[in-house]
Parts: structure tokens; C-alpha cells; sequence
């Protein structure tokens, strides 16, 4: 066991500079009141490397346009049935949207930049080895957790927060279990270039229920757009093993094409390399998909909502595919049981993807923790004690148990091939596209913060 | 550090309370502590009591424990105090207000450079939340009990972010000391005076309501709160806190002594003719509000106190737990 080194106080100390750590060290250091607050935030990468070199100035300005779009429209259909469903922005002001889609990395380094460094001391490359109870003899009279870094260093806090993601070591520390379970699904992500988009620019994010999962591609810039695809363990493997150009046409297909040709061509994907044998030609494949959409004959059966002509996915951006594993977890608890700790984002609850809401939540726990803490300063409380905290796990626990259990059960209807269920769920689309007063109510709780 | 100023040698533990009653001097051996001045003491320190004063500290503290509904109330009555001073401050001419806290006071430490009593600590809940607001503030003891003093006084010095020394622009200090002694000894010294859920407690109320008044200085501020007597407050404050939940220990509070606002009122208005009154000032009754628990919340909540419904022997929202705000304005001679 190494020397016990240095130890340092302060008042709050997160540990994970994500979103939501440095959206939380932001907040609490722009409020008039919790400013006096002295904030360690600690994060295992560099929260000030710019993810590119671009020019910029304000918080939101400093993400470059082309890395943050807003959209107008989604258009979300089955592939099974003739579901359909679609949301548009409310017309009656021209910067209406229905959300906007940024990089994270963007996001985050833009947040970094509002953290008020006169009271927040940002620990860059930095690994937490341990956390504790306090021990050695000029940490035990105070019950604050300790947290040790490696070079032996220690910080002790009054408030620790995990932001340190789904396997956070300080859930694990309170002794907070987390419930759940890992989704039968990977997810794929990439960046694609569009072509023919629809309209005049790229506004319009389109998510079509596979049995597999859903795929979904999101607007990032006029030519750009984000991909999300929850598959099968299986047919992950096998996307990711495909070349660029068949990865594309891969995913204009299953945009377009019926499940049974999605299914096949899956078959044909060489387990080892991800090559296709020679008889098919996956170009003419994804054209001659393209093409039928503008069949009038076909029944419509797996289509897209009527007026839509989906834009040509005409290529990769280099490095940007990757693949990772998809879980619901919920802690049982946001806070530790004598107070002195709170989890936030993914340390707290890890949802599907498909719905996009895990950014959402995780600012939701942001600014209501930001809140409380506030309260907790303006009262003269010590902002760590269980009862400033139990505020902060009675606002946020059942709202985010609600919307995780919501977007599950979504997830777990599109992923069943059964007739009864198929024609239930394209009948259950159907009727909310009919009623506007429900589309409403649902595109207000997917993003309204 | 304190082993070396004090000359004692104890277990690392002994040192916290050392820095905050370091103006206490504990015998060895004996519970008998007597005030001594900062600096000067030359103590000496059993930890046997001071692990006594730790587990009464840690009891007294625990969230849950028997002041667990004291400490839900704390950040309300807090909240209270810090807009009834600070409104009242933002009343003052110019000129009376020169020496409080600016005119524009900061949202992090607004009592910054008011000098806050507390009268009755209990374990120093209050206290500790006003040090923090930014005041320089002196707590003591209802009945001058040392054992509560260092009780108090142990478990403030747990938290390093407060100060302990009375040269600090805020600071903590925690003393053993009656009202009376106090007020000779200082006079009218204090920016704000506050004795919350303790008039209900002592036994001439008339007679400490006036010692707390005259601890003011002219154009300071008094905040005192205490629990109506009503049939209400008997149901709840003693039939089901004290026999049916054992929220608090059975014979924490005598109905007998509980106040209706009118006579805290009446208290309030005698010291201004009283004979103990040694600068001419007019008190002035800033506010009165009801304080109510939710259960189903397990929330406190301020009422405004305009809801009321005399006629059926309710007191609307000062049925139960009230608070009381005391403008003490200076009347030229």
C-alpha cells in the first residue's frame, strides 16, 4: 500500500468530467449563491483539449454550426406493419424545433469553458485509485468521504458526486445497488454523408423499428447526420466488420428495404472478415430499395410516413463507427443512506438509447442537484447532510424511473415479431400520429428541459 | 498544532473540540466548565468527556434521531431569518445601516458583518447555519449548561469550513452564559438576536423576551419562535409527537408554557415601558408567520399567517409552531 499523501478539503468534489460532472461544477459555479462553494471536479481526460481546432465565443456559440443541428421533424415508423408516426415542430414561430442534436464532445468542451475557475479547481488526467471512509488520523473526525487519487493524494468532501458513468466507484463505495438488466441489443454508432436530402436542409431525424431494434439517424449538419442502430450481438458483430461503403449501403437499406431482405443479406455477411459473397451486389441492392419507394403499387408495409423521401446514406466519416453494449440500470438510490454522497447521469441510471433521452436525464439530475445545493447554501445548511440531499432523490427518482420504464417498454414492443403485437403497435401509431394532443404531449417529454 | 498552544497531549479526537471552545475551560475530571477568554485559557481536557460530548453531539445530530424534526425545520426557519434580515436591513436610512451589512449584500454570505446571537443552541443547528450566511455569531446555552455548550461546540468544530476565531470577519463561538449575564456584560451589542422553539422552555418568558430585546442593538432585529397554545398544538405536540410516534422524548414540552402570539406580543411591547429598557426604542412587530409540517412531504412550510379562522378556536395558520419578527426602532431623545 503506498504512503498516505497530501490531503486537500472542499466543499463538493465530483468525481467523472462528463456532461453531466462538468454541467454540474458549471451550474454550481455561476449561482449567485452556492459560488462560495470551493468545487473539486475530477476527470481521467483533459476537459480543455478542443475536439478540433475551430474559433469560437459564448458557451453555446462555441460549438461550431456544423457540429450541432436543430431538427424539426421525426418521422418514426415499423418495419413490420404500416405504423407510422410523425412529429413536426409547432409553426408558429420561425425558431421552433423539436430538439437539437450536438456532439458530445462539442457539448462537453462548451460546458467546460463555462466553468467559473475561481471556485472549481478542475483535476485534469486524473485517476481516482480508491474511495473511503475517512482514516487516517487527519481525516477522522469528520464523517466526509475521502477520495484517493493516484499519487496517493486525498481529497475530502462534504458533498461527493458520482458522475463517474455506469460503473461509478463511488455508487459503489455508498453501497448503492443498482437494478436491472443488459438489453439482448448492441448499439452501433457512426456518422454518415447524406445525399437528397429532404427539403432544404438536413431538419428531419427518422427512426424505423427493426425486430432487432431500432435504427435511427439524427441531423448534424447539412450533409451530416448521426447514426444510432440497436441490433442483435450477432448482427453487430457482423456490421461492424463491413467495409465503409457496404456499411452505407447497409444502412440505406435497412432504412428502405423489407425485413426479410434486411434478414438475408444479414446471412450473407461472412462471420469473420464482414465480406459479401459475389453474387450480390449491395449497391444495386440499396438503389433498387430507393427505387421502390417511389413504386405506387407497393402496399406500404415497412414505409416511411407518406411524403417522405429518405436522403441517400451515400457514405462513412472515417472513424467515427463504433459499437457498445446497451443496459437499464437504475440505482436504488441517488443518494448515500447518511447523506454525504448523490449519484448523477449515468451513475445513477443507464437507459436505451433509442429514445434519446440519457443526455436529457442526466441534465434533469444536474439542474435539479444544482437546485437543491442552492437551497441548501441560501438556508446556511451543510449542503451534504441527508436532509439538503433528500430533496435532490424525491424530485428526480420517479420522474427518471417513469421515462426509463417508458422508453424500455417502447423498445421491448418494436422488438417482437408477433402478428397480434405488430398489428396492435402499427395500429398504436397510427392513432397517436391521428392525435395531436398526445404527439404533443409526447414530443413535451422527450424534450422539454 | 493545539497540543503544542494548549500544553495537553489527547487523542487526535480532543483537539477538534479544543478549537471551538477553546474559551472554555474544562477541569479535569469534573463537568464543571467556566468561561474564560479566548487565548487566555489555560485548559486541560479529559477525553473521556469529550467522547461524552461527542456521542450527545452525535444523538443530537443524528437526521433521524429525536430532533429529526428539527432539522427538517431548520432550512424554513433559516430561509425566514434571511429574508426577514435582510428586508428589514434594506428598510434602514442610509446612514443607520452604515455600520450593518451593504446595502447590496452578497447572495453567498449576506450577514456578512452582522453580529447574530443565538439564544438557546440546543446542539447549535441554528447557529451554525447563520455562521455560514456569513455573521460573526455567538451562541449560548437557554440555561447557561456547559455540557451543552461543549456539546455544541464539538460538533461545529467537525466542520472545517467554519472559523472559530472572534478576530475572523465571521466566526462561531459558543458560550456559557444566561442572557442576563450576557447583556451585562455586553450591553446592546447585537445586529440580530434570535431564540427559536426556546421561550416555550424557560420560566419567567416575560423576563427573557425582555433580556433578549435589550441584547439588540438600535435598529437591529429580534426573531423569536415558539409554539400556540392551542387545542391543536397540544394534539399534536405532545399527544402523538411525544405518547403515540415518540418523535421526542415524553415531557419535552409543558402545554402550560406554551404563548399565544398575543401574549408574545404583550412581552414584546412591555420591555419598551419596562424599567430594564436602557435606550429608548420602539419595538415593532415586523412579522408573524406559521410554520406547518407535511407529513406526506416530510416537509415544513412557512404560512403567512393571513389564513385565519377565528370563530371555530382555530388560530389559522399560527395554530401550532409560529415565528415572530421584532424590528427594535431607535426613538430620538
Amino acid at each position: 500500500m503506498k504512503a498516505t499523501g497530501r490531503l486537500k478539503r472542499t466543499d463538493v468534489c465530483i468525481v467523472g468530467g462528463g456532461i453531466a460532472g462538468t454541467a454540474l461544477a458549471a451550474a454550481i459555479s455561476q449561482s449567485p449563491f452556492a459560488s462560495g462553494l470551493k468545487v473539486t471536479l475530477i476527470e481521467g481526460g483533459n476537459l480543455f483539449t478542443k475536439p478540433e481546432h475551430r474559433p469560437g465565443i459564448g458557451a453555446w456559440d462555441r460549438i461550431p454550426v456544423d457540429r450541432k443541428k436543430v431538427f424539426t421533424q421525426m418521422k418514426i415508423w415499423d418495419a413490420m406493419g404500416y405504423g407510422k408516426l410523425g412529429f413536426n415542430a409547432p409553426q408558429t414561430n420561425a425558431s421552433s424545433c423539436i430538439g437539437w442534436i450536438v456532439e458530445s464532445n462539442w457539448l462537453r468542451y462548451a460546458v467546460a469553458q463555462s466553468v467559473d475557475q475561481k471556485s472549481v479547481s478542475i483535476l485534469n488526467n486524473e485517476t481516482v485509485e480508491s474511495v473511503t471512509r475517512p482514516a487516517a488520523p487527519d481525516e477522522q473526525n469528520l464523517e466526509w468521504p475521502v477520495v484517493v487519487l493516484k499519487d496517493a493524494s486525498r481529497i475530502q468532501s462534504r458533498l461527493l458526486v458520482g458522475a463517474d458513468g455506469a460503473n461509478s466507484l463511488v455508487r459503489k463505495f455508498a453501497g448503492i445497488d443498482a437494478l436491472g438488466w443488459e438489453y439482448p441489443q448492441k448499439a452501433i454508432v457512426a456518422t454518415l454523408d447524406l445525399e437528397g436530402v429532404e427539403g432544404k436542409e438536413n431538419d428531419i431525424a427518422y427512426q424505423k423499428f427493426l425486430p432487432g431494434g431500432p435504427i435511427a439517424i439524427l441531423p448534424l449538419s447539412a450533409t451530416k447526420s448521426s447514426l444510432v442502430w440497436s441490433t442483435t450481438p450477432a448482427n453487430a458483430a457482423k456490421l461492424s466488420k463491413l467495409t465503409n461503403s457496404n456499411f452505407a449501403n447497409f444502412v440505406d437499406i435497412a432504412f428502405r428495404n423489407s425485413v426479410e431482405d434486411i434478414q438475408f443479406l444479414f446471412s450473407q455477411i461472412n462471420e469473420q472478415d464482414g465480406s459479401l459473397p459475389q453474387n450480390i451486389n449491395i449497391e444495386k441492392e440499396a438503389e433498387w430499395g430507393r427505387n421502390r419507394l417511389l413504386d405506387p403499387n407497393y402496399d406500404g408495409t415497412g414505409l416511411p410516413p407518406t411524403y417522405t423521401i429518405l436522403p441517400k446514406i451515400a457514405g462513412v466519416v472515417e472513424g467515427s463507427r463504433a459499437g457498445f453494449p446497451l443496459r437499464f440500470w437504475h440505482s436504488e438510490n441517488y443518494i448515500g443512506s447518511d447523506g454525504r454522497i448523490a449519484l448523477i447521469g449515468d451513475a445513477a441510471h443507464t437507459i436505451h438509447p433509442l429514445a434519446g433521452q440519457g443526455l436529457n436525464l442526466g441534465l434533469l439530475d444536474v439542474a435539479t442537484l444544482s437546485k437543491v445545493i442552492d437551497e441548501g447554501v441560501i438556508s446556511g445548511s451543510d449542503v451534504g447532510n441527508l436532509h439538503t440531499l433528500q430533496n435532490y432523490a424525491a424530485e428526480r427518482f420517479a420522474p427518471n424511473l417513469a421515462m426509463m420504464m417508458a422508453v424500455d417498454s417502447v423498445g421491448k414492443l418494436f422488438r417482437t415479431e408477433s402478428d397480434l403485437i405488430v398489428w396492435a403497435r402499427s395500429f398504436g401509431l397510427n392513432l397517436v400520429n391521428s392525435l395531436p394532443a398526445v404527439k404533443n404531449m409526447a414530443m413535451f417529454a422527450a424534450s422539454s428541459l | 498544532m493545539f497540543h503544542a498552544a494548549f500544553g495537553i497531549a489527547c487523542q487526535p479526537k480532543v483537539t477538534a473540540v479544543l478549537r471551538a471552545s477553546a474559551n472554555i475551560r474544562i477541569k479535569p475530571g469534573t463537568l464543571s466548565l467556566s468561561i474564560a477568554r479566548m487565548y487566555s485559557a489555560t485548559s486541560s481536557i479529559d477525553s473521556a468527556e469529550v467522547a461524552k460530548f461527542a456521542a450527545a453531539s452525535n444523538d443530537w445530530w443524528k437526521p433521524n434521531g429525536q430532533f429529526g424534526m428539527l432539522h427538517q425545520m431548520n432550512p424554513v426557519r433559516m430561509k425566514y431569518i434571511r429574508t426577514q434580515t435582510l428586508s428589514h436591513l434594506a428598510s434602514l436610512p442610509v446612514s443607520s445601516a452604515s455600520t450593518l451589512a451593504s446595502v447590496q449584500p452578497d447572495p453567498a454570505a449576506p450577514f456578512k458583518g452582522l453580529r447574530v446571537l443565538d439564544v438557546g443552541c440546543g446542539g447549535g443547528l441554528l447557529s451554525e447555519s447563520l455562521a455560514r450566511l456569513g455573521a460573526s455569531v455567538t451562541a449560548t446555552a437557554i440555561d447557561a449548561s456547559p455540557e451543552n455548550v461543549a456539546m455544541a461546540a464539538y460538533h461545529a468544530s467537525l466542520d472545517p469550513m467554519l472559523n472559530f476565531d472572534p478576530k475572523a470577519p465571521f466566526s462561531l463561538s459558543f458560550r456559557a452564559i444566561t442572557a442576563e449575564e450576557l447583556l451585562r456584560e455586553t450591553g446592546s451589542v447585537f445586529d440580530l438576536v434570535c431564540s427559536l422553539e426556546v421561550v416555550e422552555h424557560v420560566n419567567n418568558p416575560k423576563e427573557f423576551i425582555g433580556n433578549c430585546l435589550e441584547l439588540v442593538k438600535p435598529n437591529g432585529l429580534a426573531i423569536f419562535s415558539t409554539i400556540n397554545r392551542t387545542p391543536t398544538a397540544r394534539l399534536f405536540t405532545i399527544l402523538l409527537a411525544e405518547n403515540i410516534l415518540k418523535w421526542v422524548p415524553v415531557g419535552t414540552h409543558n402545554f402550560d408554557k406554551y404563548i399565544t402570539p398575543t401574549e408574545l406580543e404583550s412581552f414584546v411591547k412591555a420591555v419598551e415601558l419596562s424599567s430594564v429598557a436602557t435606550i429608548k426604542s420602539k419595538h415593532e412587530i415586523a412579522d408573524v408567520s406559521g410554520l406547518a409540517y407535511r407529513p406526506l412531504e416530510n416537509k415544513w412550510e412557512l404560512l403567512d399567517g393571513k389564513n385565519s379562522m377565528f370563530g371555530f378556536g382555530f388560530a389559522g395558520d399560527l395554530e401550532m409552531n409560529y415565528v415572530m419578527s421584532v424590528r427594535k426602532l431607535a426613538v430620538a431623545a
